[in-house]
């Protein structure tokens, strides 16, 4: 017994004398994002809670027993208290129940500072692929919600009635409600949903993790992310969304570019392998919109010095680039946006993406979706019929445009 | 997380199956990146209001791995406005121009004929975009391990040096450099009017700066390269701290070739608010965007500060957090480093008994910084350990630094401590298995 005792006293000690404890054996999974959203705090939203309950549902990619959630006070001047955190599954219908609590380190408050994101503990529920999870956050005190995945809901725009939005609660703690009593809200107010950034299972780790760093035209329901996301997610292959509604690759935009936000939107995504960059549209189109000064304007050379730059900070973190050519946008009749010189920029560009090939694939847009009879126009059965977004059969056809292989 | 390292058989195997729209880059296989230096850069903090305008801004600095291909990061992360470059070069330093004790200005002079200019996008000039950082061509240039570099950056146009790299100046007095002047070189000079940046000597302007913008070096080095992030305070920025010994030795071929990468900052904290951030907040961009990287090293400064800081330096004492607050801390940042396949090395906190600045080294703290790390020890959260309180402590009364391991004020170590925490991470090092990010 004192012995034996000596013995074990020994292999501590021998333990912490060589400095070494050995992490929890590997046993051939990691944690691997499987929705992720793209956060930003302006411009601010007017929106505020207090002892409410707000609720979002999303849809991941891969399905797993384990998972996590990332929950981020980047844009907050304040630290952000959260009450209560549940996760639980959603059918069409809505919650079904079976909420297990998000907890951190062990509780289930939290407080995070300003600028931070962080991760929860494990969580034990059993999801499919593309699987709708509800994530119910409950917030005690007054909390401005500050930080938040912007969609767009213009009237304009064709897809704003799929937007996903958040839900807010009347007053209390709803996260382990099925039924969850609405706030009452202004007319017509749609929430962003706010602070939460990812959602990681756990997943071998031969699992591809496909970040896409685009724009408005991959940005929510309805776009070629999701039709993309529905084919590869059986197949074990997460669709990791990072774009913008408004995004850009190198315009300024007080929420931030492609390459301001490459750190975070792209080397913070778990387990991430490639990075899918369909981006430099707006750089193009932008200036002068949008209370922009037309002076702003951005030469070609410096949408491809940008292209240039997200692969290079790609290749050295290891993770693969596909890139994607820009689709036509002739026709548009907002004023400015379909210039010929635009239009010229666009074609240029995309003739320099084919020759100097930047990316370690090409998936060629352009070449899907655009009229072969007039290759400034999208083909009228895949537009939607604001010129430049594709209709559900064009965005269905840029996401079987790309081959399964890359991702074996 | 490496995909690109996979095979290339297999990707060669994948690309000849594709559909017509889709081309494929001739070289699937890039060059592996290998950072070689960097700096912590911030705002805020003792913020940097000094705007120059035709001028040149020249930063000495040792590399640790060398190599014969080279690239450099500027970052324009708290400009409000877009970054102009002018013109960039970098060229070996005369030797006794690296953070020399006995240098008083005249120097930043380099070896002539070792200018090369670096170029962005084929072209000399670049503008920045705020928030952004832009990574140069690359560049054949050779240099070796240890090599001290001069970069220089030419500014035509007004330019706010809004982001830079905050030196603590105190620790330099401390160790017998002299005393902060506007005659010392510190890390970076900035000239008088004109472009230097094929200079070997320039005029040097009496502004004193924080070397600003210039972020990260890189390297192309081969892919088992191990890179090591010290993510680490004030315990371990600047010259002669605990990093750039381990850098010496470990660095060199003979020493194995494992780059050690500095994101240290002063008074930097692991989750405390301050203005300048946390090692949480800059995270993805001083680990996660460092090239190459495949450890993490957390060094003791960021929880001891997290314990004894709060009521210090414009703090307010009712900030203070729990050990279980610093602790969970701790193991964000483990959790995220694992995402990303980076192995964590942790280390324990330094006695610091005997510090004279009212309400650092009270009871409550030292109890605390014990408990920490017992937990460090113990937990088996980390990858690896380096028990740096065990190395420098004095065993008669372990709540005090070793008197010859004490640089004086009971914090921080001196530089026979500094080195027996370098020795005792290279051994740690040595002894680990080499891995990288490949799962």
């Amino acid at each position: 017994m004192t012995k034996s005792v000596l013995v074990v006293g020994t292999l501590l000690a021998a333990l912490v004398l060589s400095n070494a404890i050995p992490a929890l054996a590997a046993n051939g999974e990691h944690w691997a994002a499987t929705w992720t959203a793209a956060l930003q705090g302006a411009p601010p939203t007017k929106t505020t809670v207090e002892n409410q309950t707000v609720r979002q549902t999303v849809k991941i990619s891969i399905g797993g027993s384990q998972f996590r959630v990332w929950l981020s006070n980047e844009y907050g001047e304040k630290p952000l208290l959260i009450g209560a955190a549940t996760m639980g599954l959603s059918d069409e219908q809505g919650p079904i129940g079976n909420f297990a609590r998000i907890t951190f380190d062990g509780n289930g408050k939290v407080v995070i500072p300003p600028g931070v994101r962080m991760v929860s503990d494990p969580i034990s529920i059993k999801a499919n692929a593309l699987q709708n999870l509800v994530v119910s956050l409950y917030f005690p005190d007054e909390t401005p919600l500050a930080t938040f995945h912007s969609e767009d809901v213009r009237g304009s725009s064709p897809r704003a009635h799929l937007a996903s939005g958040a839900s807010i609660s009347s007053e209390g703690n709803f996260t382990a409600s099925t039924n969850m009593p609405a706030a009452v809200l202004p007319a017509k107010t749609h929430v962003y949903p706010p602070f939460l950034a990812a959602i990681d299972t756990m997943a071998p780790k031969s699992t591809r993790v496909v970040v896409i760093l685009g724009d408005t035209k991959s940005e929510g329901p309805g776009f070629w992310p999701n039709y993309l996301r529905d084919r590869l997610a059986k197949r074990g292959v997460a669709i990791a969304n990072m774009s913008q509604y408004a995004g850009t690759l190198t315009l300024y935009q007080p929420f931030g570019t492609g390459l301001t936000r490459f750190d975070r939107d792209v080397l913070g995504v778990s387990g991430v392998t490639d990075v899918f960059l369909f981006n430099g549209s707006n750089d193009i189109n932008m200036p002068g919109m949008f209370g922009r000064r037309s002076g702003d304007v951005i030469p070609n050379e410096d949408i491809e010095l940008a292209i240039r730059q997200v692969v290079t900070r790609a290749h050295a973190a290891g993770l693969r680039v596909i890139g994607a050519t820009l689709i036509p946008f002739e026709g548009v009749l907002r004023p400015g946006y379909a210039s010929p010189d635009h239009m010229q920029r666009r074609d240029e560009l995309n003739a320099w993406i084919r020759k100097t090939k930047p990316f370690d694939a090409l998936v060629d847009f352009d070449e899907v979706v655009r009229d072969p009879s007039d290759p400034e126009r999208l083909l009228p059965a895949f537009d939607v019929g604001n010129h430049f977004t594709p209709s559900t059969g064009g965005e269905k056809a840029l996401a079987d445009a790309i081959d399964i292989k890359l991702f074996r | 997380m490496n995909v690109l390292k996979r095979g290339a058989l297999t990707w060669l195997a994948v690309m000849s199956g594709l559909l017509a729209h889709v081309a494929v880059a001739a070289d699937t296989r890039p060059e592996h990146w290998a950072a070689t230096w960097a700096q912590s850069l911030q705002q805020g903090v003792r913020a940097q209001n000094i705007t120059i305008k035709d001028q040149t801004v020249r930063q000495m600095l040792n590399v640790s791995i060398g190599g014969t291909r080279l690239r450099i990061h500027i970052s324009n992360e708290y400009g409000a406005n877009p970054l102009n470059l002018a013109a960039a070069s970098i060229a070996i330093a005369n030797e006794d121009q690296v953070i020399n004790p006995d240098a008083t200005v005249k120097p930043a002079t380099v070896k002539p004929g070792t200018f090369v200019k670096l170029t962005f996008g084929g072209s000399a000039e670049v503008i920045v975009p705020p928030g952004a950082q832009i990574v140069s061509d690359p560049v054949d240039w050779k240099f070796t391990a240890l090599q001290g570099i001069a970069v220089s950056l030419f500014f035509r146009d007004a330019t706010s040096l809004s982001t830079y790299h905050l030196e603590d100046r105190r620790s330099y007095e401390r160790r017998g450099y002299p005393r902060a002047s506007e005659e010392s070189l510190v890390g970076a000079v900035v000239s008088t009017e004109g472009d230097f940046t094929e200079a070997a000597s320039m005029p040097i302007a009496p502004t004193r700066i924080y070397p600003p913008f210039l972020s990260a070096i890189d390297v192309v080095a081969p892919e088992k390269t191990r890179v090591v992030v010290c993510l680490c305070a004030t315990k371990s920025e600047g010259p002669d701290m605990w990093p750039n010994f381990l850098r010496d030795r470990i660095s060199p071929p003979a020493g194995g070739g494992i780059a050690v990468i500095n994101e240290a900052q002063s008074a930097g904290t692991l989750s405390l608010y301050r203005p300048a951030g946390t090692a949480i907040t800059r995270f993805d961009r001083d680990v996660l965007g460092v090239a190459g990287v495949t450890d993490v090293l957390l060094g003791p400064g960021l929880a001891s500060n997290d314990v004894n800081m709060p009521g210090m330096n414009g703090q307010r004492a009712g900030d203070a957090m729990t050990n279980g607050a610093i602790i969970f801390g701790i193991r964000q940042i483990i959790e995220r480093a694992h995402a990303a396949g980076i192995k964590v090395i942790g280390t324990t906190l330094l006695p610091f008994e005997g510090v004279l600045r009212p309400g650092y080294a009270t009871p409550e703290h030292m109890e605390k910084r014990d408990a920490i790390n017992q937990w460090i020890r113990t937990s088996g959260a980390f990858d690896g350990l380096v028990d740096f309180d065990a190395v420098v402590r004095d065993p008669a009364d372990p709540e005090r630094l070793l008197p010859r391991y004490d640089g004086g004020n009971h914090f921080e170590a001196s530089e026979a401590g500094m080195r027996a925490m370098a020795a005792a991470v290279a051994r740690y090092l040595a002894k680990s298995v080499s891995h990288s990010n490949v799962q």
